[in-house]
């Protein structure tokens, strides 16, 4: 195969991805309150896969590690990686349909959305007593979850809401100038938090615990959960896939996607669509999480350039493995703190993941800023 | 030159009801040059997007090769008709052969891949605007003459029979004009290519097209071959600057004063 420089440098980009990909997924399992030997987590996976049947382990913590690895870190790494790769996918296509690179889920409102629909729908769950069935389903397990059914499709209507009304916000005489869309945006980020907020305190008994589950968790995720959101993730990357080309048009602008052939307020309800779906799938289930959005597609745009074909996967894999990563750090930064303070106090304490994505996220969005203040491009 | 491939009728248009377009006839026939000039605000490049589509008229109809514009989609009014617009932003930093490759969009269905038809083509349009080399350049760093020759080229991609231009040598400088209008007027005689331009420059419309059509404040004040419509009396009346016009049949334009 000859390959030329700039495809050299692609597969080196999306080699060098899929390994940290990888590297953070075993991570993921190994790193912890217990501490599982990276070949343990490598020998349950293997004994995991059909038709191996289980290897032996000389190792007398070998089932508790079996169970603490699938019952409790996988869906939870699994969990980090569908939404860092939903919300990255996200936030690049919404970077160029609104052609700005500062738009991110977070930004135009569609978290807030989400949050509000999530609320709404734990509400109504528990309101009409809504329970989790799970049924015995050709030797597998099946869990039937309703209000968690609700609760997605409320995130989802919300989040598109969101937009859709900050699109109309900022809409005068047949354009949508970035700068309004993106204050429409906050405006109304600000008005469902608000309102998320209020309902939370009206409604539940324990409203404390319910504002920390919104900063953003994944520890808790269930195998089922997990189902629905890779469900809507997969439908919703592969539809930003496929209009992938079609969104590059249109990150001219809507006149000039239109004379090149494009059916451009068709193709934006789609595109808006999808990547509301891929960013608030994930909210009733794991919380707001920001900055990935925004920065990923941000970082990757330097390394493979604007074409949404190469962007759209190279943020997936690169959204996907830094949340894993985020969700290790968020683990794990107490209980180092507890080890090198020799105090205890913390080793049980988590940080929610939407804390150290903000904190990572935002300082190194700075960093780039300054960067390209400095060179002369912003 | 041939049939009628695009026209409109009684076509008027306003921006937050101020009238920008009043009854307004034109027809332009396969393999014609018009140029269309007039002051700033006489509503050239809003005709220019009606005639393309982007814009929907208020009142009249537009039609390409007969049928009316609003009955067409998008894609298949993208493939017989092209757009240079007078500026292009680019907010992300294609390639310019990514830029081109754009322009074969019409032609491409959802889920296909670039195919080799595709990849002629836009080598072919690269070539003609002399683009070619700086294909792996981003179009943000090209120069302004270079940067509006790729998006001539972008619009040769879609293989249209007629492209709208508007304003396609205002930001040029004098030696980048002379070479833009030359490429286009190869591209008419050898292709065959329609063109319709929105020209400030009333010696270069009248050197560069088979008709002029001259506008004020919305209306066509005259149509007709370069020699007919470039009169001492139309060009007072529409630009208010008084002209020496000589030459007969080749017009030569020479602006003398403001009059009133």
């Amino acid at each position: 195969m000859n390959l030329d420089a700039k495809q050299t440098r692609l597969v080196i980009v999306f080699g060098v991805l899929l390994g940290l990909l990888g590297i953070s997924m075993v991570m993921g399992m190994s790193f912890g309150s217990t501490h599982i030997p990276l070949h343990e987590v490598a020998r349950t996976f293997v004994s995991g896969l059909p038709g191996m049947g289980s290897l032996l382990s000389d190792r007398a913590e070998a089932n508790s590690w079996d169970t603490i690895i699938w019952d409790l870190r996988a869906p939870a790494m699994v969990m980090a990686l569908l939404v860092g790769l939903g919300l990255a996918v996200s936030g690049s296509s919404m970077q160029s349909l609104f052609r700005n690179p500062l738009a991110d889920p977070f930004i135009i409102g569609i978290s807030a959305g989400g949050g509000f629909g999530a609320v709404v729908g734990l509400l109504l769950t528990n309101w009409l007593d809504l329970t989790a069935t799970t049924y015995s389903f050709l030797g597998g397990q099946v869990t039937i979850a309703p209000g968690d059914y609700l609760m997605v499709s409320l995130a989802f209507l919300f989040s598109m809401g969101a937009v859709m009304a900050a699109y109309w916000i900022a809409r005068t005489g047949g354009r949508t100038p970035v700068t309004l869309l993106l204050l429409a945006g906050v405006a109304i980020s600000a008005l469902l938090t608000a309102l998320t907020q209020f309902l939370v305190y009206l409604r539940l008994e324990n409203p404390t615990q319910f504002v920390v589950s919104l900063m953003g968790s994944v520890s808790n995720s269930q195998w089922y959960e997990v189902g629905i959101v890779l469900v809507g993730t997969i439908i919703a990357t592969a539809v930003l896939l496929v209009f992938a080309r079609r969104l590059n048009v249109m990150s001219l602008g809507e006149t000039e996607a239109r004379s090149l052939g494009i059916d451009v307020e068709r193709s934006k309800l789609i595109i808006l669509g999808a990547a509301a779906l891929a960013a608030a799938i994930g909210i009733p289930f794991v919380g707001i999480i920001g900055f990935v959005g925004l920065f990923i597609p941000h970082i990757m745009r330097r390394f493979v350039g604007p074409n949404l074909r190469l962007l759209v996967p190279a943020s997936a894999l690169a959204g996907a493995s830094f949340l894993i990563i985020a969700d290790i750090i968020s683990r794990g930064i107490f209980q180092v703190l507890s080890e090198v303070t020799d105090l205890g106090l913390f080793e049980d304490t988590q940080v929610p993941i939407g804390v150290t994505t903000s904190l990572i996220g935002g300082g190194f969005f700075i960093y780039l800023l300054i960067l390209g203040r400095r060179r002369g491009n912003g | 030159m041939g049939k009628v491939i695009l026209g409109c009728k009684g076509v008027s248009f306003s921006y937050n009801g101020k009238k920008v377009l009043e009854g307004v006839d034109v027809a332009i026939k396969s393999g014609e040059v018009v140029s269309i000039c007039g002051p700033n605000g006489s509503g050239k490049t809003t005709l220019l997007r009606v005639l393309n589509g982007v814009l929907e008229p208020k009142k009249g109809k537009v039609q390409l090769d007969g049928k009316d514009l609003t009955a067409l989609k998008p894609r298949d009014v993208a493939k017989v008709m092209a757009m240079v617009p007078q500026e292009s932003h680019f907010e992300f930093d294609f390639t310019v052969e990514e830029v081109v490759s754009m322009g074969r969009t019409p032609h491409q269905g959802l889920l296909s891949f670039t195919n080799p038809e595709d990849r002629r083509s836009v080598e072919r349009a690269m070539e003609i605007t002399e683009v070619l080399k700086m294909r792996s350049k981003s179009i943000n760093r090209l120069s302004g003459g270079e940067k509006q020759r790729a998006v001539v080229a972008r619009a040769l991609a879609q293989e249209p029979q007629l492209m709208l231009l508007d304003e396609p040598v205002s930001n040029l400088d004098i030696k980048h004009q002379f070479k833009t209008m030359k490429m286009l007027h190869k591209l008419n005689k050898k292709n065959g290519l329609a063109l319709v331009m929105v020209l400030h420059d009333l010696q270069m419309a009248a050197d560069n097209s088979d008709r002029l059509i001259l506008m004020r404040g919305g209306r066509v004040v005259a149509n007709g071959s370069p020699s007919a419509v470039l009169t001492r009396k139309n060009i007072k009346k529409v630009f208010g600057v008084d002209a020496v016009v000589t030459g007969g049949k080749c017009p030569q334009v020479v602006i003398k004063g403001v009059s009133d």
